[in-house]
């Protein structure tokens, strides 16, 4: 596990007053600074995004592999998209990428260094701000990456059951880093509001797979539709686009609006909550 | 300048902090005294803005904390030193926090080597040991060249040659016209470190004044008086009985007075024409003066208090 500590053999030396050439920005700018800087010197960010590129690796081409065998065994001519499996290996592989997006907040909650962060940037609304604009175009970038390379890994697996299609494809490989994008800020307004990586972990993952899972198995209709509104679903209709029941703006504006409650909430509870 | 005013903390059941009036000034390491318990972290927490105050206004050079832009270049505070992710480097832990600031990377290689870390710098702080931790919070409360200094415990964990060099630092900050407020458990260190005294007990001011006045207040200051002349120094105490607070006798030639001067029981031992061997005042250590004024508190406290508690003691200069 950890290594011994280390033993104090350091000599303190006088006091050298700051040169305050060559300053930064500081403010909204500075914290953005910061929260990259935080973000690359820690290991688990590593970590999870390595176990995400595994998981999609393994995940979406067993997917496809499995839905073109069955297409052969029950002789259907139809061709499924080279980027839906991976679409759908994503309800699986958020996962990995939500737990990179709330340990952002959760993991200086549970180290104390959240009062270290508080210090440098007091103002809370810019605290949670700097890490949400930091944690969306990584993602964006992540999520893209994550879906073009499930689908390349997939297309040798659909034979001639592959719709190579790349006016289908793009759109879903561009979508599905959106949605990563989204589902990262959405995790890190709940980090904000529940605070422990356990609880947080547990209320997206109830609200991203419980849920549904809940939902999708009931007979009651009116359980059928809540459940379309739910993020997950609202993303596998962003990302493949089918037109039922709504179109990918309605499925934006959907995700949008589960963003915007879980930032809000952690907002308020930033707010009101000593740190 | 640190200002207090009428600051509460409540929390649901209990008050961590009531109506505290403070100012510290710049230009003096003031020490900040309290038991356990008495409320001194959550008023350095609420100085910081990390907690809220219920009631009242905590300012620093007239702002409240989170209005103030880059707050590092203002304050720089110690307040638990494993207040940072132990996976990252001791640099990176600084880099990103002066980055959040606008200070410029080259002051994070300063502060590593004002503390002493310049070798460790790239290692995980979470290997640090307890000393190291204690480094590293000087170093990032130093970050920013602040002219507000807040540090609780700082020499926790540091060997005498650590807890030495600590107290050359303040006292060089202070020297400097910077504001210092310093917690700390250990009175010794406590008397040679700070120039002015706050105390706490049960989140209200017990004492806000130069140090010399809080030994100097203390019922235990008092003058030893001894004499060969054994019937004389009774007859001394007689007199002396009346007008002086406490006279306490040790065996046939000695006594300790309190709340009187040298020169009075000089001149009062002169019109008796008593001898005197021995004259002069013997001070309190800043740690007894410190019990007995935290005493009230502590009796306040007690599930049986005194029919009439005794009334607690303040100080202001």
């Amino acid at each position: 596990m950890s290594p011994a500590t280390m033993r104090d053999t350091a000599r303190g030396g006088a006091y050298i007053p700051a040169d305050t050439s060559g300053d930064g920005p500081g403010g909204t700018v500075g914290a953005l600074f910061a929260e990259w800087t935080k973000l690359w010197s820690v290991r688990a960010t590593w970590w999870c995004l390595a176990g995400s590129f595994a998981l999609m690796g393994v995940f979406a081409p067993a997917l496809g592999g499995s839905i073109a065998n069955g297409y052969r065994d029950d002789g259907v001519h139809t061709k499924l998209p080279i980027a839906e499996s991976p679409a759908m290996a994503l309800n699986l592989v958020q996962f990995a990428v939500v737990a990179l997006a709330m340990l952002v907040i959760t993991t200086e909650y549970s180290t104390g260094s959240i009062r270290t962060t508080l210090q440098c940037v007091p103002v809370r609304g810019r605290m949670l701000f700097a890490k949400s604009v930091v944690i969306f175009p990584i993602m964006f970038v992540v999520g893209t990456a994550l879906a073009a390379l499930g689908a390349a890994a997939t297309t040798p697996l659909l034979f001639e059951y592959g719709d190579t299609d790349l006016g289908k494809a793009v759109p879903t490989v561009l979508f599905a880093g959106v949605y990563v994008a989204l589902i990262s800020v959405f995790a890190i307004g709940v980090g904000a509001a529940v605070r422990s990586a356990v609880g947080t972990l547990t209320t997206v993952f109830m609200i991203l797979a419980g849920l549904p899972g809940a939902l999708v198995i009931s007979s009651n209709e009116l359980a059928q539709e809540i459940s379309d509104y739910l993020p997950s679903i609202a993303a596998q209709h962003l990302m493949v686009g089918d037109m039922e029941p709504y179109s990918r703006p309605v499925a934006l504006i959907v995700l949008l609006a589960w963003v915007v409650a879980a930032q809000l909430v952690g907002y308020l509870v930033l707010r009101r909550r000593d740190a | 300048m640190i200002t207090l005013r009428e600051v509460t903390k409540r929390y649901e059941s209990t008050v961590a902090v009531d109506r505290l009036n403070l100012e510290i000034p710049p230009g003096q390491v003031t020490g900040f005294l309290g038991p356990n318990g008495a409320g001194k972290s959550t008023t350095m927490r609420m100085i910081m803005g990390l907690d809220r105050p219920s009631s009242g206004k905590v300012l620093i050079n007239g702002q409240p904390y989170a209005s103030i832009k880059n707050p590092l270049r203002q304050v720089g505070a110690l307040l638990e030193a494993k207040a940072l992710h132990p996976g990252r480097s001791a640099y990176n832990h600084l880099l990103a926090m002066a980055r959040s600031n606008g200070i410029p990377r080259r002051r994070v290689g300063a502060v590593l080597e004002i503390v002493g870390l310049e070798k460790v710098a790239k290692k995980r702080a979470g290997s640090f040991s307890l000393g190291m931790g204690q480094r590293l919070g000087i170093a990032s409360a130093l970050l920013g060249d602040p002219q507000v200094l807040l540090f609780d415990e700082p020499v926790n964990g540091l060997d005498p040659d650590g807890v030495r060099w600590v107290r050359e630092l303040m006292r060089s900050l202070a020297a400097e016209g910077r504001t210092v407020f310093v917690s700390s458990h250990l009175m010794s260190e406590m008397q040679l470190t700070a120039d002015r005294l706050v105390v706490i007990g049960r989140g209200k001011l017990l004492a806000d004044a130069a140090i010399e006045d809080v030994i100097a207040r203390s019922s235990l200051t008092a003058i030893r008086v001894r004499t060969p002349d054994s019937t004389g120094l009774a007859e001394l105490l007689t007199q002396l009985g009346n007008r002086a607070s406490q006279v306490q006798r040790h065996g046939d030639n000695e006594a300790l007075v309190s709340g009187m001067s040298v020169e009075q029981i000089g001149d009062l031992a002169f019109e008796l024409r008593v001898r005197l061997h021995e004259l002069r005042v013997v001070e309190a250590s800043l740690e007894e003066a410190y019990m007995e004024m935290t005493a009230a508190s502590v009796e306040y406290k007690s599930p049986k208090p005194p029919a009439e508690p005794a009334p607690q003691q303040k100080f202001e200069v």
